[in-house]
């Protein structure tokens, strides 16, 4: 799922200084998940931008909401009362739903309340880690599902480089290193020489390096 | 109004075994968790609603809700009885509210025992005129009659005639039927009748030595001990025959009377005795001896006709294999020696012949013919209710049956059909599971305080002197809430997994089909995943912890208005409202800037609350808990607790607030206890903090 | 096709040497004179770091041809971090032109951990694809996307292993790999911990790998004990044993004991069969290098047409 997290309160408070009237929009979907942009977070944040404000002597009235998912049109719908009396939306949703929430209430500025950071997973309650950049061209067959791409700090499809120590990546003592992982599973499963084949440089074409990217069905096209 | 209702539709509701257990559904899980959280006035309400003798239950019903209890598979069931008694003597009544009269018909009840009064208001507050006769001075039926002043004092009973009597039930005392009024008579005035005649007499025995002088029944005797302020001569040694209810009432009451010595004889062996296990316990504990398993076969007299003792025959077994009376002895054989004779062996209706003369036919062994579907005799404008129609049971179930009787009516004056299968339909819970229940914490039952059991015999005191306001607390707390915890709202849900994740006790699961469901009827209530929700798509089917939670913003507003810094102590009822010490800090002496928000357990206060605490203007939040391992009766509410006031600092601090703002602490009971140098070191702290003196960095 | 000097060493069965360069923060040419000049002589080439630990620096081509306007053969280090396959290849056919001979390929530290650490890390290759693609343009006159190039290149190509970098048994495999991407001559990293690099060097041998590829081992003198515990702690994929930080702290004069040390393990080396040559990394120490390689018994050097 998409992984987010709420911009400092400082930073928010400064984007809605001049406005009077702000909605906080939650997002039912992978903000709730990851305890970003939920509903409960929608709330905290409305309290918090409400007692900030009060003690600065300039009062708002901030009201929250959350929608079943922000990056779909008919979702926003119910918010549209609110949306309209509100002076400026901040969304909690991730980017895709502020920028659709910038789209389907033109009218409206929808700020960022949060900053988007990856895809990934709770590897336990509480933490979350990024698996997949969405490249475009999933090589997970052959790395034992482990993402070197998203994974290996330098995206290598030829790894390890020389800064594995203990399983641990150069970047950071907290990250493990992916072809560390992936090494280990091919050993599991016997498959080691497979890696001595020399893979070829990546194709960026598919990913974000080939432009921004669509997706077409036309077979569900109304 | 009662819960007793004719329904035909295909859903109905789903009562905790407690609820169910109980013949006039009340809603148990409300009052115990009122008492909880101290909102006595609440739980006042919730047991009166659809009970009519709230007060005489109080004292002696007999609680098949705590037989259905599920904690009993814990350790066991809730004392719920003694915490009805405790909440209606402390709470307040709520005001009778008299019945508008909207029907022209008008009703005649005979009989003011539970059965009939239960009818009468019910058909009251359907809007008809309701009269109620009661042959006897007073009304009450066998409760007023019989029952011991040990064990229930008048005053309940004749508040709870009077409550019936405000609604705008008409109570004629004095008046018999087939004596002073016929069913004809009736008849003309009221257009339905219903007969709530009981079991007032006491079942004899056909054995030799019977008709001797010494012999006494029991209901005239438990009569005459009440009303004649009956005394024994000295000397005397009673046997009482028997083993259910009345047969304990009879020993115990002879007792009080003088008796030099009481034993009882009865069929049953100990384990099968009818009587309640407490009441044979009391009974035991005032010093009655007893002879369980052995039948009585001939009462032995001397030439003066006086009782010298009994001869009883050992007991083999009662009830045959299809559950029918048909005892079988053995050879043993003693006599017991006594000489008065009191038999308790049974209750059964008065004569009714004169019915017959009114076309109300009566079966062959004299009581009345019904048709259990409608719940009408053969006059179809004369119906039957409670023990005289059903046999001898519980007055609470005379009650229900009086409720239904009333619907029965109601139906036949409306013209619509009426069956008794489609009143009081209901589903209720399968047992705990197994894992779940291994995970409850085991808490000591309260025992029910009573008077010294060497000396209470020896009048007709209350022996029951009833939970103290910290037992009653302790006690409430063990309520498992039943299917009252947290329920998933699907339309929010976003299927995170965090509250199967967070839940101590694996209510959340995901079956073997991969569908995710909160197991509503495994839930504890602790509250724990209801805070965690991301979506907000848990809530708790039970109100008393949002009550508590709502008293947050009057709190507040108290504290502000009476002095700086407003500082806001969410406390646990359960842990610290129990300390006496601690209630008159809150009562008498903390300051009033301080606001107390009294929460079922600080599990229930959310991130949300601490910010809408400061938000509403306090200026800092205490959240103090209770230690784990030996108060707490939840698991992993320390760990959360701390969690979410450590959350509530994080968010306020990028405001600018200071962290001691927020506090969070396990109280130790001496801390409880001491509960005044904690907040005013708070306070001071607090003090500090505002006025810029330091604070940590 | 040329032959670098170092690829004509190596392959005369000479123990080779090789020394290191880091280019300085500035555009100063003579401050990169002056560091290479006390080199010139006492190896076969010298290396020049590529924004080693991501710290910018002058690029490693410029200052290459320096070098080579000075007489000294230059290694030109090139990492995948900071540039993508079209700037690379441009690269490689720049310091072809320029004359440089020998390009040694490597991944890079990652930019968190040097002074732009907001920087893009473009990882558009790694290491083994630069490997290969040097091989490429060497041997098919081609670019990776197959476009055919103007004229072949002469490249000497060399890669590094790192004996001390997990996991440890998989890599010889990656040696083996490099290898058969196109490796000419391997350069390890810097060594502390002998008796590991005895046991790669065992499983090296055991696969043959030592007879398909040159290699050369590198070490570097330590200066003083914080020198010695800074690698261990903070250089990625560096082992330092204690009982080398022991001598450094026990010496009463550091730098002549790091140079003792330096000393004794070329001595080894020279005796394990596999290693080619020493690559003596001195950097900002360049001076002591001529003593090192004098008191090794390696000076003075082959020299070849």
């Amino acid at each position: 799922m998409i992984v987010a997290d709420r911009k400092p309160l400082a930073e928010i408070l400064k984007n809605i200084e001049p406005y009077k009237k702000v909605l906080i929009l939650g997002c039912g979907e992978c903000v709730t998940v990851c305890m970003t942009g939920g509903d409960k977070e929608a709330r905290e944040t409305a309290l918090a931008l409400s007692i900030a404000r009060k003690k600065a002597n300039n009062p708002v009235e901030v009201k929250s909401h959350t929608v079943e998912r922000q990056c779909e049109p008919e979702y926003l719908e119910s918010a549209r009362h609110l949306v309209e009396e509100a002076d400026v939306v901040v969304s909690l949703a991730c980017g895709v739903g502020i920028q659709n929430m910038n789209q389907y209430y033109a009218d409206k500025r929808t700020l960022p309340g949060v900053n988007t950071t990856f895809m990934g997973m709770p590897v336990e309650q509480g933490v979350w880690t990024e698996n997949c950049l969405g490249c475009g061209n999933c090589v997970l067959d052959e790395t034992m599902g482990i993402c070197p791409i998203a994974r290996c700090s330098k995206s290598m499809l030829n790894g390890p480089c020389g800064g594995s120590q203990n399983g641990k990546c150069e970047v950071s003592k907290d990250t493990e290193c992916a072809w560390h992982l992936i090494v280990e599973r091919m050993m599991k499963f016997n498959k080691l020489e497979a890696l001595q084949e020399v893979k070829e440089p990546k194709d960026w074409s598919t990913s974000h390096h080939g432009g921004p990217r669509k997706m077409i069905r036309e077979d569900v096209r109304l | 109004m009662s819960n007793i209702k004719y329904d035909l539709s295909s859903t109905v509701p789903e009562y905790p075994p407690c609820q169910s257990g109980c013949p006039v559904h009340t809603d148990v899980q409300e009052y115990v968790r009122q008492i909880s959280v101290g909102n006595y006035d609440k739980a006042v309400e919730a047991i009166t609603a659809p009970n009519p003798m709230a007060s005489v239950c109080g004292f002696i019903c007999a609680h098949p809700c705590e037989t259905e209890c599920r904690r009993k598979d814990v350790d066991e069931a809730v004392s719920i009885r003694a915490l009805k008694r405790f909440a209606l003597e402390n709470g307040k009544w709520p005001e009778v509210k008299k019945a508008e009269a909207t029907r022209k018909e008008k009703v005649a009840v005979i009989g003011g025992g539970p059965a009939g009064l239960a009818a009468a208001k019910d058909l009251a507050e359907m809007g008809f005129a309701v009269t109620l006769f009661e042959r006897c001075a007073e009304a009450g039926g066998a409760i007023t009659n019989f029952i011991p002043k040990y064990r229930l004092p008048m005053e309940a009973i004749r508040k709870d005639v009077e409550r019936v009597a405000a609604i705008g039930v008409e109570i004629k005392t004095g008046v018999e039927l087939g004596k002073d009024i016929s069913i004809d008579d009736l008849a003309k005035e009221y257009q339905a009748i219903i007969l709530a005649l009981g079991l007032p007499t006491s079942r004899s025995l056909s054995i030799e030595g019977a008709d001797a002088k010494d012999v006494m029944l029991a209901l005239p005797f438990l009569s005459s001990v009440k009303f004649d302020n009956f005394k024994f001569e000295p000397g005397r040694s009673v046997l009482v025959i028997g083993g259910g209810n009345v047969a304990m009432d009879v020993a115990r009451s002879a007792l009080r009377c003088g008796a030099e010595s009481v034993q009882l004889a009865c069929l049953e062996c100990r384990d099968t005795m009818p009587a309640n296990p407490w009441e044979i316990e009391e009974a035991l504990d005032e010093g009655v001896v007893m002879h369980p398993g052995w039948g009585p076969m001939k009462i032995n007299t001397d030439d003066n006709g006086n009782i010298t003792g009994v001869e009883v025959k050992e007991v083999l077994s009662v009830l045959d294999d299809q559950n029918r009376f048909n005892p079988q002895y053995g050879e043993a054989v003693k006599v017991i020696p006594c000489n008065v004779v009191i038999l308790a062996i049974g209750q059964t209706n008065d004569d009714l012949s004169y019915l017959t003369e009114s076309g109300i036919e009566l079966t062959e062994r004299g009581s009345l013919k019904f048709n259990k579907h409608t719940m009408q005799t053969s006059r179809p404008d004369v119906f039957v209710a409670g023990e005289v129609a059903f046999g001898p049971g519980l007055a609470v179930e005379a009650l229900a049956s009086g409720q239904k009787v009333a619907q029965a009516v109601k139906c036949y004056l409306d013209g619509v059909p009426f069956d008794a299968d489609f009143v009081d339909r209901h589903t209720t819970l399968n047992e705990l599971s197994g894992s779940t229940l291994e995970k409850v914490k085991r808490l000591p039952r309260q025992e029910v305080p009573l008077l010294d059991k060497e000396t209470r015999a020896q009048h007709f005191d209350l022996v029951e002197i009833g939970y103290d306001e910290r037992a009653a607390l302790c006690e409430s707390r063990r309520c498992l809430d039943c299917a009252a915890g947290a329920e998933c709202i699907d339309e929010l849900c976003a299927v995170c997994l965090t509250c199967l994740r967070t839940c101590p006790y694996g209510v959340p699961t995901i079956d073997e089909n991969g569908i995710f469901t909160i197991r509503n009827e495994e839930c504890q209530a602790c509250g724990l995943c209801v805070g965690i929700c991301p979506a907000r798509a848990i809530r708790f089917r039970n109100q008393y912890a949002q009550h508590a939670l709502d008293q947050l913003e009057d709190a507040v507003k108290l504290a502000k208005a009476n002095g700086e810094p407003a500082t806001v102590v969410f406390c646990c009822s359960y842990g610290a409202f129990a300390e006496k010490a601690f209630l008159d800090y809150v009562n008498k002496e903390k300051p009033a800037n301080l606001a107390i928000v009294r929460v079922p357990c600080v599990a229930k206060v959310e991130v949300e609350n601490i910010l809408n605490a400061f938000n509403l203007g306090a200026e800092a939040v205490f959240v103090a808990g209770c230690q784990e391992e030996d108060e707490c009766t939840y698991h992993d509410v320390e760990k959360w607790a701390a969690k979410r006031a450590a959350r509530a600092q994080e968010i306020l601090a990028e405001i600018g607030l200071e962290k001691e703002r927020v506090a969070f602490a396990n109280l130790a009971v001496d801390e409880v206890r001491n509960f005044k140098t904690v907040a005013e070191d708070y306070l001071a702290k607090v003090d500090a903090v505002l006025n810029g003196e330091g604070g940590e960095e | 096709m040329t032959k670098s000097n170092l690829q004509k060493v190596l392959e005369s069965g000479a123990f080779a040497v090789t020394g290191e360069l880091g280019p300085p923060k500035s555009g100063q040419r003579d401050v990169i004179e002056q560091h290479a000049s006390h080199l010139k002589g006492y190896v076969d080439s010298v290396n020049i770091t590529d924004c080693q630990t991501a710290i910018v620096r002058t690029s490693s081509i410029a200052t290459g041809r320096i070098l080579l306007d000075m007489g000294i053969e230059p290694n030109i280090q090139m990492t995948v971090r900071d540039r993508n396959r079209i700037a690379i290849q441009a690269d490689v056919l720049g310091a072809a032109a320029l004359g440089i001979k020998n390009i040694l390929c490597l991944q890079g530290d990652h930019a968190t951990l040097g002074n732009e650490p907001k920087a893009k890390n473009v990882n558009d290759l790694d290491s083994m694809n630069l490997i290969s693609a040097l091989k490429k343009m060497r041997d098919e006159q081609e670019f990776i996307g197959g476009d055919k190039m103007d004229a072949p290149i002469d490249i000497y190509i060399g890669a590094v292993a790192n004996p001390f970098a997990d996991p440890f048994e998989y890599r010889p495999y990656r040696l083996a790999k490099k290898i058969a991407a196109g490796a000419d001559f391997i350069q390890t990293q810097v060594i502390f911990d002998m008796e590991r690099f005895e046991r790669y060097m065992e499983r090296v041998r055991e696969l043959g790998l030592h007879k398909k590829v040159h290699i050369i081992a590198g070490i570097t003198p330590l200066k003083s004990v914080g020198a010695a515990r800074y690698m261990q702690n903070n250089v990625a994929g560096m082992l330092v044993p204690d009982h080398i930080i022991d001598r450094m702290r026990k010496a009463k004069d550091k730098k002549a004991e790091g140079v003792n040390i330096a000393v004794e393990m070329i001595e080894h080396l020279k005796t394990i069969e596999g290693v080619a040559g020493v690559h003596i990394m001195a950097v900002a120490w360049e001076e002591i290098v001529p003593e090192i390689v004098t008191r090794a018994g390696l000076y003075p050097r082959p020299k070849f047409d």
